[in-house]
């Protein structure tokens, strides 16, 4: 039977932002187990199982607070997506695109020629040489990205101590600016490394999200 | 207030199940089955469902219906490789709806389908001697949107409002959870008579969180019929002269030697193929069908992999496997799965019931029965729209817990235009091509602006059933958008509302019919006591002429009348030989007395 007087659940508004949906501050650290037991607790709130014997009004706001929600954790639970959702949400910026480092545009330009010298070549020395100088490029990427996600840990840590200091706003935006600089560069090195990738294993244009 | 039931539309079974004195319980049928076999018959001018279809299946099997859940939601062109083995003929009308002619009219899979749940619907009303309306139905975990849509449609042509439709595994996991409730991470393997479902969830407190789903919807059981039958085609050289009768017979000897060889080392497979003299018989042993069967066992490996890795789980990881589906007695499943996950598969509950005792938590929750469970789904498949060069660009990426929303901004690219198309697609591909078609929405109605200037915001939300609703607003005006739905597979609303309204004429229908065999039963009844008594009389001498003239005329008018389609004139045909008979039934009455009188002195 249904229970009568259950505590009737008023459901964040669904313009409220990720952080405050799971009740959690703006601050990039913070233990996964925490956010899921959040997480949890709120679905238990909100989550449309419970509001099929309701009105029609109140199915339809458990409907987005719990798509709202459903987000909200989906997006907090990434560290990199934490980081991109925050930076749009303190400057109003739109997607992050990715951008090369200004220090790599020589480097960029020799891969470019080596992958397109691997796709037109036929089998032989040439097609060999370029692989070659791919697998070199790879692992050199490799290890920039590793360097570039140590650094936005390290941002990350800076940033939350800033927000319990309660720092300035020039302090903050300069936080914000490194971040989503090197956000770009890693979206830009993913981008790359997938090319690369795909390239050496000639499904240059067969590209399948699935594998 | 009416109890809400859970239902396992199955491939090969369907079960239908309660919630009770705080566990589920399945539903019988009226002669203690549990199981109702998918198949519907059109055999003998009547339409059964269950075990008295099957008894039709070898002996009509073009009028024989079974399997239809893999037509669900589906077109022609999915179906192309497997249409040689289906013996009844199927067109598509509308194009994406595949209908099925059997018993003189074309069916699509819902209707039939539909045919199903309402005899289920029977069992619960039988049972629990209330009306039953509201029902939770299973689907498998990978059906796509069109899929579930049409599983929808067929509850509503059955006259059930389905509150909910829930992803097989997980209903299957709800039960497991309730029985043996442990935190940690479950896999559940679902394998059935036509689809394969592989779900990770992680159990915590209460919360049942699916973390990744994948599977084929087009792998089960039926495949490993085929490919035996197949075999045994090659065996009996007999592959070129088969027709759709012979094939029925072989994946019939198929099937119950695959299951046979579930328990016992080697059988014997006899099989008698139409314009044959004697049957043909072989021995088959398990080593040989596990090497034939291997290759099918071997395809549902890979979505367990790719669903461990989207779940960022190892299968060390995995604390309880838990087996779902007829097909995973096969000792040969069993193997694979240990294998695969390194550690055996829980066996105690019994596969073919647990995800109909799951539907039937699920469908409590609903009712507000119990607030301990909770279930967090996610959407199977990517959902995305078609962008320019026919590139599908993702909103909702796969395994994304639902509900969930997208936002999407559209805008016209010509002055004054007044609509705007959008093409809806799921799947895992990079172009469109390659992807599924759900639909192809147009906003109309678009206030006549420059270019570019409208901007409309569409919102794709994919609500608990993994079902995609899609609203739309002019950002200017704050104008809600009205939209135009063209499912590219499945059936319109409208077209849907109409079958709802059939199937009230087909019940009167079947109504009348019943009406009409009950008549004629009791007929013969009325009219085989009647013929003994008046052979006891004449051995008496007991009857008047006149009397026995009556009787006589009365009988030849209720003969006339049973051979009609009338109920109501054979009613009244009955009422007059009673009359008729009064006499003679006293008179019978008093002499059984009489000798009894005799006896006993």
């Amino acid at each position: 039977m249904a229970r009568i007087n259950q505590p009737s659940v008023t459901p964040p508004p669904p313009d409220s932002d990720y952080f405050a949906c799971l009740g959690v501050p703006r601050r990039l650290q913070f233990d996964p187990e925490d956010l899921t037991e959040r997480f949890h607790e709120q679905s238990r709130r909100v989550h449309p199982d419970f509001f099929q014997m309701k009105s029609a009004r109140e199915q339809a706001l458990s409907l987005e607070a719990s798509a709202l929600l459903n987000r909200a954790y989906r997006t907090l639970r990434d560290p990199i997506e934490r980081m991109a959702y925050l930076i749009r949400l303190e400057t109003g910026r739109q997607e992050i695109a990715a951008k090369a480092p200004d220090d790599l545009l020589a480097e960029i330009f020799e891969l470019q020629e080596a992958l397109e010298a691997y796709r037109e070549g036929s089998a032989g020395s040439e097609k060999e040489a370029a692989g070659r100088q791919l697998t070199e490029e790879q692992a050199r990427l490799r290890e920039r990205l590793a360097r570039l996600e140590e650094e936005l840990q390290q941002l990350s840590a800076q940033w939350d101590d800033a927000a319990k200091n309660d720092s300035t706003a020039p302090e903050r935006g300069a936080l914000l600016a490194a971040m989503q600089e090197r956000l770009a560069a890693r979206k830009y090195f993913m981008n790359t490394l997938d090319d690369i990738t795909l390239t050496l294993e000639g499904r240059s244009d067969a590209k399948d999200r699935r594998h | 207030m009416p109890k809400i039931v859970g239902i396992d539309l199955g491939t090969t079974n369907s079960l239908i199940a309660v919630m009770e004195g705080g566990g589920p319980r399945v539903i019988p049928g009226p002669g203690g089955q549990r199981l109702l076999p998918s198949i519907v018959s059109f055999a003998e001018g009547r339409i059964t469902v269950g075990r008295e279809a099957k008894r039709h299946w070898a002996t009509h099997p073009s009028e024989v219906v079974y399997s239809v859940k893999r037509f669900m939601g589906r077109g022609l062109a999915d179906l192309q490789a497997e249409l040689p083995f289906f013996p009844y003929r199927l067109l598509e009308e509308p194009p994406g709806v595949v209908r099925m002619a059997v018993g003189g009219r074309a069916y699509t899979p819902p209707e039939i389908s539909a045919m199903i749940l309402r005899e289920l619907k029977g069992w619960a009303q039988a049972d629990l001697g209330e009306p039953v309306s509201r029902a939770v139905i299973t689907v498998p975990a990978y059906f796509n949107d069109s899929q579930r849509q049409a599983t929808k449609d067929a509850g509503r042509i059955a006259g059930l409002e389905v509150l909910r439709i829930v992803n097989e595994p997980t209903a299957a996991s709800l039960a497991y959870g309730l029985q043996k409730g442990r935190d940690g991470i479950i896999a559940v393997y679902d394998l059935g008579g036509g689809t394969f479902d592989i779900s990770i969830l992680k159990l915590k407190a209460g919360i049942f969180e699916v973390l990744a789903t994948n599977g084929d919807t087009h792998l089960g059981g039926d495949d490993m019929d085929q490919r035996l039958a197949h075999w045994l085609a090659g065996q009996f050289n007999a592959a070129s002269s088969l027709d759709a009768d012979g094939w029925q017979q072989l994946r019939l000897a198929a099937e119950a030697a695959k299951c046979a060889l579930s328990d016992k080392d080697e059988v014997s497979v006899e099989v008698a193929l139409p314009g044959d003299g004697t049957p043909r018989r072989l021995r088959l042993s398990r080593a040989q069908l596990e090497a034939l069967l291997l290759p099918v066992v071997e395809r549902t490996l890979e979505p367990c992999r790719l669903a461990l890795r989207d779940a960022g789980v190892k299968a060390d990881q995995v604390n309880e496997v838990v087996l779902v589906g007829g097909m995973t007695r096969m000792p040969l499943i069993r193997r694979k799965v240990e294998e695969l996950f390194g550690r055996p598969p829980h066996v105690e509950l019994n596969p073919d019931e647990v995800v109909a005792l799951g539907a039937a938590v699920q469908a409590d929750i609903l009712s507000g029965g119990t607030r301990d469970l909770l279930l967090l789904d996610v959407n199977p498949l990517s959902l995305g729209i078609e962008t320019l060069g026919g590139v599908m660009s993702v909103l909702i990426p796969r395994n994304t817990t639902i509900p969930t929303s997208a936002k999407e901004y559209f805008t016209t690219s010509v002055d004054g235009q007044r609509t705007v198309d959008m093409h809806v697609l799921q799947g895992e591909r990079e172009l469109v091509a390659d992807n599924r078609s759900l639909a192809r929405f147009q906003l109309t109605g678009i206030d006549p602006m420059p270019a570019g200037l409208p901007k409309i915001e569409v919102t794709f939300m994919i609500d608990a059933n993994g079902i995609l609703n899609v609203g739309a607003r002019e950002l200017r005006s704050g104008k809600e958008q009205s939209i135009e739905v063209k499912p590219s597979y499945g059936l319109t609303e409208g077209e849907v509302t109409s079958m709802v309204e059939a199937s009230y004429v087909h019940a009167k229908e079947d109504i009348a019919r019943r009406s009409l065999i009950e008549a004629r039963n009791e007929a013969r009844m009325v009219l085989h006591s009647t013929e003994k008594a008046l052979a006891d009389a004449d051995g008496g001498g007991w009857l008047m002429e006149d009397e026995r003239r009556v009787i006589d005329a009365a009988v030849a008018e209720l003969r006339g009348a049973a051979g009609g389609d009338d109920p109501n004139e054979i009613r009244a045909r009955i009422k007059r030989l009673d009359e008729a008979t009064t006499h003679l039934a006293e008179l019978l009455l008093s002499r059984t007395i009489q000798k009894v009188a005799d006896e006993k002195r």
